[in-house]
């Protein structure tokens, strides 16, 4: 335990730092709310603008863009060239999965809160006293992100094919969830492709919420997402070799 | 003479290396392709509208046997629990519920539709004759200016891809290295640019190919195409040079890129065509390479050919030789240390 503290403060401090994180999951998403809003506000009405629409769908998207900071972080021993330490220090496999885990959720979790919190404040979003729920279902898409993340980085041989092309197939389920403009299709072949992209889900699980009062589909989908996390977190410590790192 | 030759074929060694992911990333584009030609069927421009009654309700009936009579307007059965979730992501365009006397629209349009719409559906109460709904008709992008945005994006950002073989030789070593040999920046960026070009061009080739072969016709010959590929992989190559002198580390040049990527391709209309834009933002749209191959496009659709619209070629050529000057400079002082 005394190991896994060390490691978690220290993955906590190196994520905190990490301008690209912060980047990534807090401005990012806030420009391009503002852009994306500014471009289509002449569609919307005055009550639910476009600057609400790109809240609620652009948040999640890029927290699951995520996944490939949380590659990289895995293997950030191998950029360091530390790999070598971490092979002879008598630390378990477990206590440094979960170590870059733990840190991993609560800084992608904290991000994705407080670029929440600020596109309420901004465009004046109203979540009808949902906004706890919706701080749950971004925790549990962190804690989804994370564990696949790690698991591509860690526990993946062929993770040097994958990571390049991580970004396109996210933009895809970006796309097919409605992130850059309302979706759907009434054809069954169009529907079913829609509806394999989990964010199709999460946006429906977030709207159905606030402006439905409907929390069945956000149960669900941040269950999903929970076992998601928790399997591949599960699978990468038991692939996991401490050699992935060199 | 020809040493940025070497460079060349030793990138292609290194590529051919993992093969799986070579040819991934050769025939990714197609997928994206198809999903451009899915963007526009799902896009479409039908509006949906949702009805929603209890009981035997006539008045609500002959209105939705109205609305589907009328041209560009389709309508379905709502489900009354889920009103506002179906129409802010799209379901519908809007959703009319209907009381004993009355009757009720949820819709997240602008008050102009909803004014007419509610207009509509009030004249089809008292006459269920079909009239025209032009109001509902959305003019978004045609196929070709669609396929052409979503290709330039992909290439934008699988070109940086590519090109990221120039940080792992800032990262092994290998550019220290030729840094002591009797080479100069331009050869070496002259091997890692045309490596880029070939790679970019053949997966463009490779898509617009496909669509032929499966005779989708998108109003455009395919020789035009093929001209338009050259300018196309040629940018998306400048920009992914130019993004790769800038950084140390992958992920940074890769999400950087699909960040930059993503922004100018929505400022240049990608998602939103150019007229649907607030003015303040149309002007500010040509700072992206996309405004001016849509207005390519869009000249192309009307018979015209590649190097008809001299101005939009003469801007796009101006972005190539930006991003590469910018990219020479970047490594010719990386080679003086």
């Amino acid at each position: 335990m005394k190991h896994f503290g060390t490691l978690f403060q220290s993955g906590l401090k190196r994520r905190s730092k990490d301008f690209f994180v912060l980047f990534y999951n807090v401005i990012f998403p806030i420009i391009i709310i503002a852009l994306l809003g500014y471009l289509t506000s002449k569609s919307y009405s005055v009550y639910f603008t476009s600057y609400h629409y790109y809240t609620v769908v652009m948040i999640p998207f890029c927290g699951l863009m995520g996944i490939i900071t949380v590659c990289y972080a895995a293997q950030e021993e191998k950029r360091f060239k530390t790999a070598y330490r971490y092979i002879t220090a008598p630390i378990s496999k477990g206590e440094l999965v979960m170590a870059k885990f733990l840190s991993c959720v609560i800084i992608f979790a904290l991000c994705s809160i407080v670029a929440l919190s600020i596109s309420k404040m901004l465009f004046n979003m109203e979540f009808n006293g949902k906004f706890l729920w919706i701080v749950y279902l971004l925790v549990c898409e962190s804690v989804a992100v994370t564990g696949i993340g790690l698991f591509l980085g860690l526990a993946c041989k062929r993770f040097d094919i994958l990571q390049n092309f991580l970004n396109l197939p996210i933009v895809i389920f970006g796309f097919l969830g409605g992130v850059f403009f309302p979706v759907n299709s009434y054809q069954p072949i169009l529907s079913t492709i829609i509806n394999l992209s989990p964010l199709t889900w999460v946006n429906r699980g977030i709207v159905s919420c606030i402006f439905d009062n409907n929390i069945q589909i956000l149960w669900v989908v941040s269950a999903v997402f929970l076992l998601f996390g928790c399997i591949a977190t599960g699978l990468t410590i038991k692939f996991f070799k401490k050699e992935a790192f060199i | 003479m020809m040493n940025w030759l070497i460079v060349f074929k030793n990138n292609f060694k290194r590529g051919l290396h993992k093969k799986t992911a070579f040819l991934i990333n050769l025939l990714l584009p197609i997928i994206v392709v198809m999903l451009g030609i899915i963007a526009n069927y799902a896009n479409n421009s039908v509006a949906n509208i949702g009805v929603v009654y209890s009981g035997e309700n006539l008045k609500a009936k002959t209105v939705m046997q109205a609305l589907n009579d009328t041209v560009g307007i389709e309508a379905r059965l709502a489900n009354s629990d889920m009103i506002n979730t179906d129409v802010i992501l799209g379901k519908y365009t809007a959703v009319v519920e209907f009381m004993e006397d009355s009757f009720t629209l949820s819709s997240v349009k602008d008050q102009n539709t909803l004014l007419h719409l509610e207009n509509l559906i009030k004249n089809y109460i008292q006459n269920p004759t079909a009239v025209n709904a032009d109001f509902l008709q959305e003019h978004n992008l045609s196929i070709a200016q669609r396929t052409t945005a979503f290709i330039l994006l992909f290439l934008m950002i699988t070109a940086t891809m590519t090109a990221s073989l120039m940080i792992k030789d800032k990262n092994n070593r290998t550019f220290k290295r030729f840094l002591h040999s009797p080479q100069n920046a331009v050869t070496y960026l002259l091997g890692n640019i045309t490596y880029n070009f070939v790679i970019t061009y053949f997966q463009f080739f490779a898509s617009v190919s496909v669509m032929e072969l499966l005779g989708i016709n998108l109003g455009i010959s395919y020789l035009n195409f093929l001209v338009m590929g050259i300018w196309i992989a040629t940018l998306a190559t400048a920009f992914g040079t130019c993004m790769a002198s800038f950084f140390n580390n992958e992920m940074y040049s890769n999400l950087l890129s699909t960040c930059i990527v993503l922004i100018l391709s929505l400022i240049g209309g990608t998602f939103i065509p150019f007229h649907k834009m607030p003015t303040g933002l149309q002007y500010i749209s040509g700072i992206s390479p996309w405004r001016w191959f849509i207005r390519i496009v869009m000249s192309m659709e009307q018979g015209n050919n590649w190097f008809s619209n001299r101005q939009s070629l003469l801007i796009l050529t101006l972005f190539i030789v930006v991003f590469s000057l910018i990219a020479l400079s970047k490594n010719r002082k990386l080679l003086r240390g």
